[in-house]
């Protein structure tokens, strides 16, 4: 590529980059100039906002800290690019943030539709300085047609059309001036039919579509909103079934845990989305409206009562990650039949000889899952890596799930306590085969709770310096019952401390699953594993040690910069919305 | 040179008219003494002259590929052994030792520490212990130029090799003879040098060496304390005693010095005794100190003699190996995971030979199966633009035109390995295509590169 290609590709990227619209005097929205057939709709109200904080002290300092962006700005192709566009801006007598916030200050928007089965892509922004607009598209048509010269090609084509001024500069790219509005197009005749539309005071716009109207106006009152999108599934499923269709075949997995949303995601008619993003606040939003004839009384199952959904998250001390998912398998077993195909459910008949193993003979369907409430939570924390003995070579955080049990059964208890010895007994006949070491049964009684653990027996003869310790001894298998929960850990030390968590009396909310992550203590576990992550990185990728060493520090880096994580997904009667949010933390 | 006399073939070799020091004998070195050399390397060991280059390649370099110096790089790769292999997967084993040949400051001691594994071959597959092969391998790398002596000792008490020949509960009633048989007739002696009876005496001292929790022990109340007669010795001998019966076998010289010919001057002819025999009195006379055979035939007329020249066939990890340091592949190389597949389909599966013989090496590296791994090898890494870039290797070294980079990859690669056919067609494709890559693909997929 030339420097002159260069040149055309960074202004291009500026609009490419970012979507579109509405200066303050001029309130017509970018929707309202798109055609009602758009596929993909994507809207940067404030442009201003996201620049802001792309170019924020918290950013700027996390890419500066990641060795593979140092090594990128000393390349070649970016010292290249950077040149030509402090070139560019040069002429323009600016520098590139103000020429950025000077172009696109009035808001950007990407349409994207297919009405004769080809992609038709156009942006449309809206300077803060039409004057200034005008100058740096004269200064790229100059550039395109200095490179067409150099190269050989055909020069670059200038056209007018009802008011609009427009050059063809290649193949793929059109750019042009219409009302004040920069346009960039990969079509000609999609940017014609734009004009037209406007010239024409068409009503057929998207802006007059009533669903578009909806999510516009909802995502509009999100609260430091800074982008939102709009896609009409209907209609890419029409243009392209097989790249946009869930097929009919699932793994049983996917719909024993995600049945309802698999089906709305398969039915809704559109998607709607949004990104917000204020100092150390950054939150995404997807919304899926109820698929329209509604969702089978069997999918009914998935959906928790309102205000009755996943309970409060447990945040014992050191908490990786933890989820809380509202699901009454009692009720979604009763209805397999209509969810899972003939051999699937068939399948699942071997689920009552693990009952009977594990539970005294009952049936998995009315003997088990009946006796379990809809609260399903899981945890993964930190342990204490420096009490572990032998401490192992990889240390593994500790990993437990918690269960809730319907009060009137209190025989369930203790069956599952039963249960978690024959896994022990289990356990160790394959050690003694395998000539590992046994796990030795224990308890221990925490907060008036009697925990039932077990753990590996260590070795007699201390291990000569540098023997490996298998990472087996970062577990020591615990049961235990607070209540009407039931907890299985994978260490001792968790399933102490989700006695004293779940003491606190459980909080419903109105969502069917919580995931919250702390990406501060993935970085610390990162951090512990430093040595063994780096050796693998060496091996895996064909590092040398300071390269993967720099790999492992930059994801740790950035676990740490993306802070506490939480995603929700909530269901109600008018569809369905998942939430993602980030509390950034400063890079240190 | 096979016309010659013995002392001849492996006197000294001074360079002169017929033999001279050119850049492909400097290749021919390297080649054989370790995995193929970097651009650098092969100018600096020209102009340094064979007595210089050997004594390097004897002591090491002082830092390896990665930058490091070599006491760093033996603390981290000892280390990263340790605290990957030591519940690893063979594959991820081989990938560790691929790795460490690659950046290795000291290429001969890791050809020398892999032809011990082809010498004692112990396989993963019987002995399923990840620690207890790293431990053997570490033990090879330990003497890999040191004292076969030692060797000798230590390896009759390895407990990958005493699981491997079924040693581990070796008990007086009931003596073990694979072990006992191994060594003599493959590691020490060779067929012919020992009875029936020598194997089972042999075994009667070796009695009451177990492997308990992964180690090495003595039972006395399992050993036959009994007296024995092991080739033409008799006293109550333990198996202590047998690496000194052995070594004082006229055979046991020439049978280790037989095996390093294989690797260092040909496994394609066999050689007589009488050929041998100088190398293996001195090898004799310094006490089974390995540099001394080692060093003489890398330093000998037959050596660098014209016949002796690409008449061995690489093995795969050499072909590998040598492929990512001489084309500088280092920062970062490929996975050596995946190298070590490669490696598995073009037939060689470090710490999996095929049986306690070892591979059998020369022709039986190449069958179609074989030699699809290796074009397949070449054309990954030649597609893979991050880590290799045929151009940018050229420029480094002045070789911008596509004339001159074509000789330079020629004269990197096989040097005057290609008859000039061949050469003109290299030479015609890079003018053609222009394309660096075609040229690098030609010549490392040509049966002329798969020589060493």
């Amino acid at each position: 590529m030339t420097m002159r290609q260069w040149a055309v590709l960074a202004l291009i990227s500026i609009f490419v980059g970012s979507p579109a619209v509405r200066g303050e005097d001029q309130p017509v929205s970018g929707a309202a100039w798109s055609s009602p057939e758009t596929l993909i709709y994507l809207e940067v109200e404030h442009p201003k906002g996201l620049i802001d904080q792309i170019s924020s002290d918290l950013v700027q300092k996390y890419l500066y800290s990641v060795p593979a962006y140092q090594q990128y700005v000393k390349t070649m192709q970016y010292q290249a690019l950077h040149g030509l566009m402090e070139m560019v801006t040069g002429q323009l007598d600016t520098t590139w943030d103000d020429t950025l916030r000077k172009l696109t200050g009035g808001g950007l928007v990407l349409a994207i539709d297919a009405t004769d089965g080809k992609p038709n892509v156009v942006l449309i922004a809206t300077p803060s300085d039409p004057a200034f607009a005008q100058k740096s598209l004269d200064l790229l048509f100059k550039l395109a047609i200095d490179d067409a010269k150099n190269n050989g090609r055909p020069e670059p084509k200038e056209v007018q059309y009802r008011g609009g001024k427009g050059y063809v500069l290649s193949e793929q790219i059109v750019v042009g001036i219409y009302r004040d509005r920069l346009l960039v197009g990969n079509l000609s005749r999609g940017l014609i039919s734009l004009i037209d539309r406007v010239e024409n005071g068409s009503d057929a716009t998207l802006i007059n579509k009533a669903d578009f109207k909806t999510r516009k106006k909802a995502a509009e009152a999100q609260p430091d909103q800074l982008a939102w999108g709009y896609v009409q599934l209907d209609e890419l499923r029409k243009l392209d079934p097989k790249r946009f269709t869930i097929p009919d075949k699932l793994d049983a997995g996917q719909i024993l845990l995600f049945g309802s949303w698999i089906e709305t995601l398969k039915q809704a008619p559109w998607l709607g989305a949004t990104l917000s993003w204020k100092d150390t606040k950054l939150a995404a939003t997807l919304n899926l409206p109820t698929p329209p004839k509604g969702l089978s009384d069997s999918l009914k199952t998935y959906v928790p009562p309102k205000g009755q959904g996943a309970s409060a998250n447990l945040r014992p001390p050191g908490t990786i990650a933890s989820l809380s998912l509202w699901r009454d398998l009692g009720k979604i077993w009763d209805v397999r039949n209509d969810l899972f195909n003939t051999e699937y459910v068939q399948s699942l008949s071997g689920l009552d000889t693990f009952a009977g193993q594990f539970f005294g003979a009952k049936d998995f369907g009315s003997g088990v899952l009946a006796a379990l409430t809809s609260d399903w939570r899981l945890v993964v924390a930190q342990q204490d890596y420096a009490n572990l003995k032998p401490s192992p070579d990889i240390k593994l955080p500790g990993f437990a799930i918690v269960i809730g049990l319907k009060e009137e059964d209190d025989e369930f208890a203790q069956r599952l306590k039963a249960g978690f010895q024959t896994f022990v007994g289990l356990a160790n006949l394959g050690a003694a085969q395998n000539q590992y070491p046994p796990l030795e049964l224990g308890t221990e009684k925490v907060d008036g709770s009697t925990i039932a653990t077990a753990k590996f027996m260590p070795n007699k003869v201390a291990l000569p310096e540098g023997t490996p310790v298998n990472t087996r001894y970062n577990i020591s298998p615990s049961a235990v019952q607070v209540g009407n929960h039931f907890v299985i850990s994978s260490t001792l030390s968790l399933a102490r401390d989700l006695v004293k968590a779940i003491k606190s009396p459980t909080v419903p909310t109105d969502e069917t699953l919580v995931i919250e992550a702390d990406g501060h203590e993935l970085s610390s576990l990162i951090q512990t594993n430093r040595t063994r992550l780096v050796m693998q990185n060496m091996i895996e990728k064909g590092n040398a040690k300071p390269a993967s060493e720099g790999e492992i520090d930059t994801l740790s880096k950035l676990a740490d910069f993306l802070g506490k994580a939480r995603l929700t997904v909530k269901e109600g009667d008018s569809g369905w919305q998942m939430k993602l949010d980030f509390t950034l933390n400063p890079v240190k | 040179m096979r016309a010659l006399d013995p002392l001849q073939c492996w006197s000294r070799y001074e360079p002169d008219d017929s033999a001279p020091w050119n850049l492909a004998r400097v290749a021919h070195l390297h080649r054989r003494a370790g995995f193929a050399a970097p651009w650098s390397v092969l100018q600096r060991d020209l102009k340094e002259g064979p007595d210089a280059s050997l004594e390097r390649l004897i002591l090491g370099e002082s830092t390896s590929s990665d930058g490091t110096t070599a006491a760093e790089f033996a603390t981290l790769h000892n280390g990263l052994a340790t605290q990957l292999g030591g519940n690893a997967e063979a594959t991820r084993l081989q990938a560790i030792w691929l790795y460490r040949m690659i950046f290795t400051p000291h290429p001969l001691l890791e050809r020398m520490t892999m032809f011990w594994h082809n010498h004692f071959a112990t396989s993963i597959t019987k002995v399923k212990n990840a620690v207890l092969m790293l431990r053997q391998n570490a033990l090879f790398r330990t003497h890999a130029l040191g004292d076969f002596r030692t060797l000798l000792t230590e390896i009759g008490r390895d407990p990958a090799m005493l699981v491997w020949l079924d040693s581990t509960e070796n008990r007086k009633a009931k003596p073990n003879e694979n072990y006992a048989r191994e060594v003599m007739e493959l590691f020490a002696l060779g067929r012919g040098q020992y009875s029936e009876k020598d194997i089972q005496e042999a075994a009667r001292a070796l009695t009451g060496w177990f492997v308990v929790k992964n180690r090495f022990n003595i039972l006395p109340a399992q050993h036959d304390d009994g007296v024995k007669t092991i080739l033409g010795h008799t006293g109550p001998f333990t198996g202590d005693d047998l690496p000194k019966i052995l070594l004082e076998q006229p055979s046991c010289g020439l049978f280790v010095v037989r095996k390093l010919y294989k690797l260092f001057i040909s496994d394609l002819d066999e050689p007589n005794d009488a050929l041998l025999a100088p190398v293996a009195n001195a090898f004799r006379r310094a006490n089974y100190d390995i540099k001394v055979p080692v060093q003489m035939m890398l330093g000998s007329r037959l050596f660098y003699d014209g016949s002796t020249l690409r008449k061995r066939v690489k093995s795969p990890v050499e072909y590998v190996v040598g492929m990512m340091r001489s084309l500088e592949v280092l920062r970062p190389t490929v996975s050596t995971d995946k190298l070590a597949q490669a490696c598995e389909q073009m037939g060689q599966s470090l710490y999996s030979p095929p049986s306690v013989a070892g591979w059998d090496g020369g022709t039986a590296w190449i069958n179609t199966t074989a030699m699809l791994a290796r074009t397949n090898t070449a054309l990954g890494l030649i597609a893979d633009t991050g880590r290799f870039s045929p151009e940018a290797l050229a420029k480094m070294y002045q070789a911008r035109e596509p004339k001159d980079l074509a000789r330079f990859y020629l004269d990197l690669l096989v040097q005057d390995g290609f008859e000039p056919k061949l050469v003109e067609r290299v030479e015609a494709t890079a003018l053609r295509t222009k394309d660096p890559k075609e040229v690098v693909t030609l010549i490392l997929t040509a049966p002329e590169y798969q020589l060493a």
